[in-house]
């Protein structure tokens, strides 16, 4: 161009080491966040699975000796009464797993989720700041953290309900049982006293 | 008019040419700024559509499907997987399923309810990859878009550098154009002589308008 002017290129030339220093530190933000990949997310949810998995079992059996318990205590063990609360308890059992394999993958979508919005976090501060170290330092102590030992909340009582209705149901049943045969009994109706359940 | 003042008029005329010729040259390299930010905001938009039609496609009738499908299957493996991992607690007053006929239902009944399970979380799987791709899309356009405001920002300062660069041309215009005017009033100033081509004879004062002499027959004919 002609004579005078000249500050502009000097802006130009500024603004195009701003861009290209977002450029190097987006790079290395990819790059450090390229470890989570969908085998360290199924990893993480494994170890969810892990984690929860002997605690479900763990209730399951004390849920099925308790029924056991009370069926053999009633004589009932191999009555229908028996064969249907196995099933229910079998279909409480598979719907307890997959329970926690929902949560496990559940832990997946959310570690996921949160590990994007990080990495935009980090991406919108870099935009700002034109800092790719702190920024890749920022992105290095984020994934760092994500990889610690992951900490679950414990499970919670997952038979409770199961409990409540059917082993409670299962009692009243009993109950009721025995108090129609103690008042056939009492009243002279032919009531057996040696036939009462056992509670 | 003497000499001064025609070198006088003569210098305000390449003035006056030079400062037009400055101000067009000031009109061109502005328009060249504003067609350069153009052409780089308009590579900007071709960027930004790029990574907009990248998210698009995801969100298709057909992506849709097979996502689901995906999640469903991965849902339902793991379902399974779950399932398999044998309860290792020993029970000995445990109730057991025992017939075969029993253990068929079980079976069904699992698998069914896996099924149906695993088509739910299919869904959410999707969503996810959803809410994933759009977390993706934002953080690209995000910086081209920073990248291309960094360029829209230097518009004012790149006109103003336009405007300035033919700055010199259009002070040395002006210039001319002071130094004509002046030397025509400073000819106008100095008395006429006999060169002067409208032969004014000694007027008493500079702006003596110059007389005719009456045209006679005597005069004209001796």
């Amino acid at each position: 161009m002609g004579c005078g002017g000249g500050g502009g290129g000097a802006i130009s030339q500024q603004e195009q080491q701003r861009q290209d220093k977002i450029k190097l530190g987006t790079k290395q933000i990819d790059s450090v966040f390229s470890a989570f990949n969908p085998a360290f997310y199924q990893k993480y949810g494994q170890a969810y699975q892990n984690y929860a998995l002997p605690q479900l079992q763990e209730q399951y059996q004390n849920v099925s000796n308790r029924l056991g318990y009370r069926l053999a205590g009633q004589g009932l063990g191999q009555s229908s009464v028996a064969r249907n609360l196995r099933q229910s308890l079998s279909d409480e059992m598979t719907t307890q797993q997959q329970n926690v394999a929902n949560q496990a993958m559940q832990q997946e979508r959310d570690l996921q989720s949160k590990l994007a919005n990080q990495q935009s976090n980090i991406v919108s501060q870099l935009q700002m700041s034109a800092d790719p170290n702190a920024a890749a330092q920022q992105a290095l102590a984020t994934a760092s953290q994500a990889q610690a030992s992951p900490v679950f909340a414990p499970l919670g009582q997952a038979f409770n309900s199961w409990a409540n209705i059917y082993l409670a149901q299962n009692q009243n049943q009993m109950y009721n049982q025995f108090a129609q045969s103690y008042l056939n009994n009492l009243m002279g109706f032919g009531g057996n006293a040696g036939a009462l359940p056992k509670i | 008019m003497g000499c001064g003042t025609y070198i006088g008029l003569g210098l305000s005329a390449l003035g006056t040419g030079a400062q037009m010729a400055s101000r067009a040259q000031e009109k061109g390299a502005m328009e060249d700024a504003v067609k350069a930010q153009m052409a780089k905001q308009k590579q900007y938009q071709q960027e930004a559509a790029s990574v907009y039609q990248k998210n698009l496609q995801r969100q298709g009738e057909a992506p849709a499907t097979a996502n689901v499908q995906k999640g469903a299957n991965q849902a339902l493996q793991r379902y399974q997987q779950v399932q398999n991992v044998p309860l290792s607690l020993g029970a000995v007053n445990a109730p057991k399923i025992t017939t075969q006929a029993d253990k068929g239902v079980t079976t069904a009944r699992q698998g069914m309810s896996n099924e149906q399970q695993a088509a739910l979380q299919g869904y959410g799987d999707w969503l996810q990859g959803l809410q994933l791709g759009n977390v993706e899309a934002g953080r690209g356009l995000g910086l081209v878009g920073n990248m291309a405001q960094g360029w829209a920002n230097l518009l004012p300062s790149q006109l103003q550098d336009a405007q300035q660069s033919y700055a010199g041309l259009e002070s040395l215009g002006g210039l001319m154009q002071g130094a004509g005017s002046a030397l025509g009033m400073w000819n106008a100033t100095q008395p006429l002589g006999a060169s002067t081509p409208l032969s004014m004879q000694n007027p008493a004062t500079w702006y003596d308008v110059p007389r005719m002499t009456p045209m006679t027959s005597t005069s004209l004919w001796g």
